[in-house]
């Protein structure tokens, strides 16, 4: 436990150390564009501007043309939470293409900014991080046809942007939106480009499992908690390390009555098939061992086929001699007997 | 087939050496990788794997609407060979053709296809014919991996593997998607599996709601159903719910199709609390009932600009497992950033058992651009596990982003 709290520890550190860091310059937006009545464009320089990279913030000098310095220091914290120690504004990493004079050359009213910029206007502390528009709201200019919707246009990394385009969780979440109505993966994603990225089958960096994930997925496999077969076909890649005889059996596999009445392994098995399809091969199966049609009556021995088998009509084993069903059934090619003698009577 | 697909990935890479005359838009990365890690048993052995890989992704080449794509790595190992080194594998080579208004879409060639049930990698066709933006039908087709294959370069002839369907989508209503679905896998000239399906996606304001069925044709019998209900808040809270219901069915050419697997049910909640401008609360809650046992496991967290760090707990069927994650980064300069994940955990892979595996796995590690779009990634990972009390392992990356747009270009294929 000792570890556990030293790690948390640590990490609040981590965390509240960046939160402290970006907190040094406040401004009342609402102030100067609802009481004031100021444009946006007073202040921020942007008809000039073509890169998202470029700093459209007003300089120290653009304040001074109305607030006076000269009481500095004491004034200084009108702006600065921390007088004795300035800072400058850091500028987020861009890492997109945004022109925002081809954006406001129609235009330069704070209507227009505010249609990006929702909220601006209304906050009244700390502006970093605030008001900066979400990918929603560019698709409703940007929809195809009147203004193209392909994000190659602005060659944004939505993987750099942290929470800007999708919400927080998303490499966990981006499954279940994939398939919802009105979401277009593709207009910003060419799809086997992009999910190869992570979906690459043999990851070794810890960026989709952790890295001992090996030894530790059996149980979000057998738990259901991740669906392996939306990444993995479970059937094959499964087999490529759990083949039969080639690790340590399973301890529930040495308990009295697994392979002894009461016969445990049989509710296992229905109850997680797919567990036991992850080590024991389907070339050599270790249930026919047991599980034969012995006698070549039907009904005589330890059964493990559903229901909905009975209605299987058609089938392989018409044409195949050595189809799986042989493993434990006999094949007698004759009405009435065997095998055949199941459907096909004398 | 091997050989026809090096062939066709060697001319997408010729192609991507001449296409910069008239392609609009060219994507890709080329990476190099190298991985160093030593082996304990059954003795001692060290390996520095060396894994060169390429994506390439030509849109609008030589003519408006044809797209070139082709993603493959080749792996082998520096110090000790390995049988299979030198390991080539394409995970996709095809080329496609879109009409303007993207009314029919055909691509042809090695590529991971899911149309509603079912994905895998084929080397085949797709097409798809939509009719303003209402209606969509797509048909494919083509040469599948066997039962069992172990890399995607042993997929067989037509008449060994193969598999075909057919998805339609009807997008017309103002707020719902309605989806239906066919696949059929075929081994040996015999129908190895059939199913069918259909899902919805439904979306008014802050709610979104998707539900789906699968049915299994030659077993008669449901393989999925699935709902699952988000709310998303207008303070920025979000809550999601989903109810699964699932019953395992192997193809008829796995000998475990013959066995009575039972389904199980599964209930999830996966709350999102917004604590601030970037900081996030997440919490995930599942809780599953199998015909004999319940599992449940939940995971608590928190996410600051990008990272995340909480405690993961499950206990039931599965086994128990009680621990914590981080994974923390910082940018220290405008172009080099570090970064460090822990994993630290104790669990049981069986509740039965008497003594709990400790496991602990963590890597510290650097990206640094080194020039525009050429970037360096270095990673020490340190491990312990159940197999190793301390491993050791060091992971260094090379890449290079490529990309060029011609003006003039548009579209969102």
């Amino acid at each position: 436990m000792s570890s556990i709290a030293v790690f948390f520890t640590i990490t609040l550190a981590f965390l509240s150390f960046q939160q402290k860091k970006a907190d040094s310059l406040k401004f009342n937006h609402a102030k100067h564009v609802v009481e004031v009545e100021m444009k946006c464009v007073d202040c921020h320089i942007v008809a000039e501007s073509d890169r998202a990279s470029d700093n459209n913030l007003p300089a120290m000098k653009k304040c001074e043309e109305c607030h006076s310095t000269s009481e500095a220091p004491s004034d200084c914290v009108l702006c600065h939470t921390d007088p004795a120690n300035p800072k400058r504004v850091e500028m987020p990493r861009r890492d997109m293409t945004f022109s925002h004079e081809a954006h406001v050359e129609k235009s330069q009213s704070n209507d227009l900014c505010l249609s990006c910029h929702k909220g601006i206007d209304k906050v009244t502390g700390r502006s970093a991080d605030a008001g900066y528009p979400v990918w929603d709201d560019c698709f409703k200019c940007h929809e195809g046809e009147s203004a193209s919707s392909d994000c190659s246009v602005n060659r944004f990394n939505p993987s750099r942007n942290g929470n800007l385009v999708h919400p927080v969780g998303w490499e966990h979440e981006h499954k279940f939106s994939a398939n919802q109505a009105g979401q277009d993966c593709e207009s910003c994603h060419h799809s086997e480009t992009f999910c190869s990225d992570c979906h690459a089958g043999d990851n070794i960096t810890g960026s989709v499992h952790e890295l001992n994930y090996r030894y530790s997925h059996g149980l979000d496999a057998k738990g259901k908690v991740h669906d392996c077969q939306s990444c993995h076909d479970t059937e094959q890649f499964c087999s490529s390390c759990h083949e039969q005889g080639g690790g340590e059996r399973p301890l529930n596999h040495l308990m009295a009555g697994w392979a002894t009445p009461p016969y445990e392994h049989g509710q296992e098995a229905r109850n997680d098939i797919e567990s036991c399809a992850s080590c024991h091969s389907t070339e050599a199966p270790v249930c026919a061992v047991c599980h034969s049609d012995f006698d070549g009556v039907r009904g005589t021995n330890p059964p493990i086929h559903p229901e909905s088998i009975d209605n299987m009509e058609e089938g392989p084993w018409h044409e195949d001699s050595a189809y799986q069903c042989f493993m434990c059934h006999t094949n007698t090619g004759t009405a009435g007997a065997g095998f055949c003698g199941y459907c096909h009577g004398d | 087939m091997r050989k026809i697909i090096t062939a066709i990935s060697g001319a997408l890479c010729l192609f991507s050496w001449l296409a910069p005359v008239s392609a609009q838009t060219i994507r890709g990365n080329i990476y190099s990788e190298f991985y160093s890690y030593q082996t304990k048993l059954p003795e001692r052995q060290n390996y520095v794997r060396s894994l060169q890989g390429v994506r390439l992704d030509i849109r609008d080449a030589l003519v408006p609407g044809l797209s070139f794509y082709v993603r493959g790595r080749m792996a082998s190992d520096i110090l000790s060979k390995l049988g299979t080194d030198p390991d080539f594998r394409v995970f996709g080579a095809y080329l496609q053709y879109s009409t303007k208004g993207d009314e029919f879409t055909v691509k042809a060639g090695r590529q991971y296809t899911y149309e509603g049930i079912g994905g895998f990698t084929m080397d085949g066709a797709k097409a798809r014919f939509n009719y303003r933006k209402q209606f969509s039908l797509t048909l494919f087709g083509g040469m599948t991996p066997g039962p069992t294959f172990y890399t995607y370069d042993e997929i067989g002839k037509w008449d060994q593997s193969n598999a075909y369907g057919a998805r339609v989508q009807f997008k017309g209503m103002k707020r719902i998607k309605v989806n239906f679905s066919y696949l059929q896998r075929n081994f040996n000239e015999e129908t190895d599996s059939q199913l069918a399906g259909v899902d919805f996606q439904y979306r008014k304001d802050r709610l979104s709601t998707a539900g789906r069925l699968d049915y299994d044709i030659i077993f008669r019998r449901v393989k999925l159903v699935s709902l699952r209900p988000r709310y998303a808040f207008s303070s920025g809270h979000s809550v999601g719910l989903e109810y699964r219901y699932s019953h395992p069915t192997f193809n008829l050419n796995n000998f475990f199709s013959v066995v009575e697997a039972e389904p199980y049910s599964q209930f999830r909640l996966t709350p999102s609390i917004k604590l601030s401008d970037n900081m996030y609360g997440t919490v995930l809650f599942a809780y599953t009932i199998f015909d004999s046992g319940k599992d449940l496991n939940m995971r608590l967290g928190g996410s600051y600009k990008a990272q995340s760090a909480g405690i993961v707990f499950s206990d039931g069927h599965a086994g128990n497992k009680f621990g914590v994650y981080a994974n923390l980064r910082a940018r220290i300069m405008d172009k080099a950033e570090v970064f460090a994940n822990i994993d630290m955990y104790s669990y049981k892979l069986d509740s039965d058992e008497a003594d709990s595996e400790t496991a602990f796995s963590s890597s510290i590690g650097a990206r640094y651009e080194l020039l525009q779009n050429l970037g360096l990634r270095s990673d020490i990972q340190y491990l312990t596990n159940a197999f190793y009390s301390s491993d050791v392992r060091f992971y260094g990356r090379i890449e290079y982003d490529l990309y060029s747009r011609q003006n003039g270009g548009g579209g969102n294929k």
